[in-house]
């Protein structure tokens, strides 16, 4: 059953992006869509289908997944380009989130340009959805997935020696640059290929790597990565159960569901820790 | 070359500061030091002096404007930062973020460069944190995370962490910093002791001038004005550079032996 394949797999994505995006930023509030990917692959998404192109027969879903992986790689070489030139990673966050509001801006132009038609069918894909995978779609979206989660493991000692803040990084022997851009890689790839063929899934890849360290305790990635991989896709398989509930004919975006039922979680989660950022590393 | 005064580091006509060719900001010029198995060496000077400018480009964590470092009579641009973290051990100012880490797992981070892929720890590395966490008495705390700790446990485990890291050279910015008297007593104890017990050579950099005089080996004192000036604590008394630099201190420490 595809769906259930690719919640598993799309949740996983997220979780694991967003934690690679909170060690490497040291920020609690950083996700996979930080950097301005999700904006770049709605960028390449909206002028697709605003414009009115690709939207019909075969092509359809294909001309939406590469014209999302387009627009996210594209944000994902600008930021890129700017990490050889500046040490500092909040610079960098400052820059994906300035980046991801260019992007909106443009696709609100776009979007008030567009017939409703258009508009409608953009808002559909911005709600998410994982089931609209075919199998032939997913004999793209898993592997790349899959070297996604790779490299991203590869990563997994460095992400360690990042804890401490990258000047520590430094003088234990990492170079820092090496690893931002392995980080920044793996986390495009995640979270470029799940947005492309599911949507702007919000929410998961933010709350996951918080609710992973408040259960298991730990700091160490070791513990953390399959800890996020099997958090994501359990929260989101459970998510797009609840999106289509048996007996009722509606499905819900599993936008809305991802944000309804878990935020509420992760906000009880933070409470009862009382200082989240003591928790986060 | 006879083990006790085997060179560790020697700085060579070393200018340092920020910026680039065209456009920089100078600190100290001409720098022509070096530093010898197990001492400790304790930097003073006035804030802005360019101390932790300094211990960053020692650490090749800044370049240099000009000038070259050698470690070991290695020039450590040809280093790799591996090799330059096997030899080099640093304790900075850096607020430690990594929240839900324990005092154990802080320091066997120090065992990051000498562990393979995985990272994971052999017998040779749980003895050398183990060893660390002896010498710096702090197995008491070992499983408590470090955000339950006191700033000066947390700069012990800091230091274990730096010991574990098993270089030949340890380089603390201020390792008294925010520290209340009785910490900044014992963390400089404790770096006198690690010194003696482990031959390792320190620098720190501090404003606790009166421990510096009598903890150090050697004293460099950075002045903005003028070259660094090296010396025992003694000549630098008796050559009234004390009492130069430091005029507020009490006739005990700026009189010398007289």
């Amino acid at each position: 059953m595809p769906k259930a394949f690719t919640a598993v797999f799309a949740g996983s994505a997220l979780g694991f992006a967003g934690l690679q995006m909170q060690t490497l930023f040291r920020n609690p509030l950083a996700g996979p869509f930080v950097l301005g990917i999700s904006s770049g692959a709605s960028l390449g998404v909206a002028l697709l289908v605003l414009s009115g192109i690709g939207i019909t027969g075969i092509l359809a879903s294909w001309g939406m997944a590469i014209a999302s992986i387009t627009g996210s790689s594209l944000v994902l070489i600008l930021v890129l380009t700017v990490s050889f030139n500046i040490r500092d990673s909040m610079s960098l966050l400052l820059i994906g989130l300035m980046v991801g509001a260019f992007t909106s801006a443009v696709v609100s132009v776009l979007q008030y340009f567009s017939s409703a038609d258009n508009i409608q069918s953009f808002l559909f894909w911005t709600f998410g959805s994982t089931g609209n995978l075919s199998w032939q779609e997913m004999k793209v979206f898993i592997p790349v997935v899959v070297l996604g989660i790779v490299i991203g493991i590869s990563q997994a000692k460095p992400l360690n020696a990042l804890l401490m803040g990258e000047n520590y990084a430094q003088s234990m022997g990492l170079t820092v640059k090496k690893v931002r851009v392995a980080l920044v890689i793996s986390t495009s790839l995640l979270a470029g290929v799940v947005t492309a063929f599911c949507g702007p899934v919000a929410f998961l890849g933010l709350a996951v790597p918080h609710v992973a360290r408040i259960i298991f305790k730990s700091a160490n990635h070791m513990i953390l990565i399959p800890a996020t991989l099997l958090l994501g896709s359990i929260l989101l398989l459970t998510c797009d159960i609840i999106a289509q509930l048996p007996g009722i004919d509606l499905i819900l975006p599993i936008n809305a569901v991802t944000s309804l039922f878990g935020a509420p979680i992760v906000i009880w989660l933070i409470v009862k820790r009382k200082n989240i950022s003591r928790n986060f590393g | 070359m006879d083990k006790s005064t085997e060179t560790i580091l020697s700085l060579q006509n070393l200018n340092i500061g920020y910026g680039n060719k065209k456009k920089f900001i100078k600190l100290m010029d001409t720098l022509n030091l070096s530093v010898n198995k197990g001492k400790m060496i304790s930097l003073l000077g006035a804030n802005g002096v360019g101390k932790s400018t300094l211990i960053r480009t020692i650490a090749r964590l800044q370049p240099p404007l000009s000038g070259q470092i050698f470690l070991q009579g290695k020039d450590i641009t040809t280093l790799s930062n591996k090799d330059i973290a096997k030899r080099i051990s640093l304790v900075l100012t850096d607020p430690i973020q990594g929240g839900n880490l324990s005092v154990l797992e802080l320091v066997e981070m120090g065992r990051y460069p000498h562990t393979s892929w995985s990272g994971k720890l052999n017998k040779v590395d749980h003895e050398k944190v183990e060893n660390a966490i002896h010498h710096c008495s702090i197995n008491y705390i070992k499983d408590a995370n470090i955000f339950e700790i006191s700033d000066g446990q947390l700069q012990k485990a800091l230091i274990a962490r730096a010991l574990a890291q098993d270089g030949e050279l340890m380089l603390l910015d201020e390792p008294t910093v925010h520290l209340d008297a009785n910490n900044r007593y014992s963390v400089m104890q404790l770096l006198k002791k690690l010194v003696q017990e482990t031959g390792k050579s320190v620098i720190l950099s501090t404003h606790q001038v009166e421990m510096a005089l009598d903890l150090s080996d050697e004293l460099w004192l950075a002045n903005c004005a003028e070259s660094i000036i090296t010396g025992s604590p003694a000549t630098l008394v008796e050559a009234n550079h004390i009492s130069r630099m430091f005029p507020y201190l009490s006739g005990k420490h700026t009189m010398g032996e007289k």
